[in-house]
């Protein structure tokens, strides 16, 4: 029987304008992650997020997976499936478009979903 | 157990290659390998009950919305009241794969549970697991662990690690009311002061505190002082073994071993000043519980990380 995992790796981040990162995560024992995103509230006037997955040797240095970004523009679930990962992984995000004076324009939950 | 069994127990111990670094009780109640998983240690969240009150919401506990609020208004609040919003710090396998060497592996194959906290001072991330036992004489923790910081900086970075934890919620079983003993709960906890402002510490603590297990206060053990084995580069791996065992009907610690030294606990026990109070003392709805936390915190902001090799726990029947 497989292993299966889920991470919360944030829940209920606020996240205003602005870059940011998850922390670091290791899952070199699974075949496939899948980031889970719950969007629950959006705010400002055009509020946009790109996430890209990352990839590591070691937990340090990170570069974008080839993988598509995710773009998300109002409240949902949304998903990422990677396969081809490495051990190291982490979420790069890009938010623009939200209150200009720097309050959340998403308020979400970030899930790894890993299976192997 | 019957004696003349126990020489022929002992022997198969030993001679299993997987259970012969540890030493656990008659009946083994979990071998947590983390080469098979993660056995469901997890990060800790506090109690609560209901998104938001609800008629016949179980008063004792906030719902999630309370305890939102609270952790908004008090980022101070303490770790086992704190619901964590925002990013975390969350209990993973971890190949211990860094940039020079590659997978180091754990001591016994490739994966080990890892305990990382966020790069932030203060910061104090509990691997989880509400254990327990039928059998309520003695119950046994063993480990093998290891603790390193981030190695981003390639630093040492001992001093950045302020303490490990292994913290105990323990409860009695409720059918002792039918014999007149009202049922009590206990925190037999164990703190590993690393290091503070900059010095290493090196000091085994207990918890005298009666506001949480995993907040102390800390009293420091007599014979505490304890150089454990960190090494010479931030990605250089080592590995101490760790036991520790408290009696469940005498309500107090019976020994406590790390790497080869054996610390004076017997008989101590959990005794709160001031006293667990109304809630704080109560154990409904958690009869015989054995709520029990590996933690590690951080001093600086750099991420700290405490690795468990494997998890062995056992219990006696006396």
């Amino acid at each position: 029987m497989k292993n299966i995992h889920a991470a919360p790796m944030e829940v209920l981040s606020a996240k205003p304008n602005g870059a940011f990162a998850t922390e670091p995560y290791e899952a070199g024992w699974a075949d496939e992650a899948l980031a889970m995103v719950y969007v629950r509230e959006t705010s400002g006037p055009a509020p946009k997020l790109a996430l890209r997955a990352q990839i590591s040797v070691d937990g340090a240095r990170w570069f974008d997976h080839p993988a598509p970004p995710l773009w998300m523009e109002k409240a949902g679930g949304y998903c990422l499936p990677l396969t081809h990962f490495g051990n190291w992984l982490r979420l790069a995000g890009e938010v623009a478009g939200g209150p200009a004076d720097g309050s959340p324009a998403f308020v979400l939950d970030i899930y790894w979903v890993l299976k192997g | 157990m019957n004696e003349s069994a126990q020489p022929f127990r002992q022997a198969l111990l030993q001679a299993d290659p997987r259970l012969s670094r540890f030493n656990p009780l008659e009946r083994i109640l979990h071998v947590d390998d983390f080469n098979q998983g993660q056995h469901g240690w997890q990060g800790y969240f506090p109690d609560y009950d209901g998104w938001d009150d609800y008629p016949g919401r179980y008063q004792p506990v906030d719902s999630v919305t309370q305890s939102l609020e609270k952790a908004r208004r008090n980022p101070q609040l303490r770790i086992d009241r704190k619901l964590p919003i925002g990013p975390r710090g969350v209990p993973m396998l971890s190949s211990l794969t860094s940039w020079d060497v590659g997978t180091a592996g754990s001591l016994s194959g490739t994966y080990a549970l890892k305990v990382p906290t966020l790069p932030q001072a203060g910061s104090k991330v509990f691997a989880q697991k509400r254990l327990g036992s039928p059998w309520r004489g003695k119950f046994r923790v063993e480990t093998w662990f290891c603790f390193k910081t981030d190695p981003a900086d390639f630093q040492l970075g001992e001093t950045d690690i302020r303490a490990l934890y292994l913290t105990f919620d323990v409860m009695d079983l409720h059918h002792g009311r039918e014999q007149g003993q009202e049922p009590r709960r206990w925190w037999p906890a164990l703190r590993y002061h690393n290091a503070e402002n900059g010095q290493l510490v090196r000091r085994w603590q207990a918890n005298i505190g009666s506001e949480g297990v995993k907040d102390g206060a800390w009293e420091d053990l007599a014979d505490g002082q304890q150089d454990l084995g960190y090494n010479r580069a931030a990605t250089k791996y080592q590995w101490n073994y760790l036991r520790f065992t408290f009696d469940l009907a005498r309500r107090e610690y019976v020994d406590f071993h790390c790497h080869g030294k054996e610390f004076n606990v017997q008989g101590r026990r959990h005794e709160p000043d001031p006293a667990l109070e109304g809630w704080r003392a109560s154990t409904d709805k958690c009869p015989g519980l054995v709520g029990t936390g590996f933690g590690i915190e951080a001093a600086t902001d750099k991420r700290c990380f405490l690795y468990l090799d494997a998890v062995v726990v056992s219990a006696s029947e006396n």
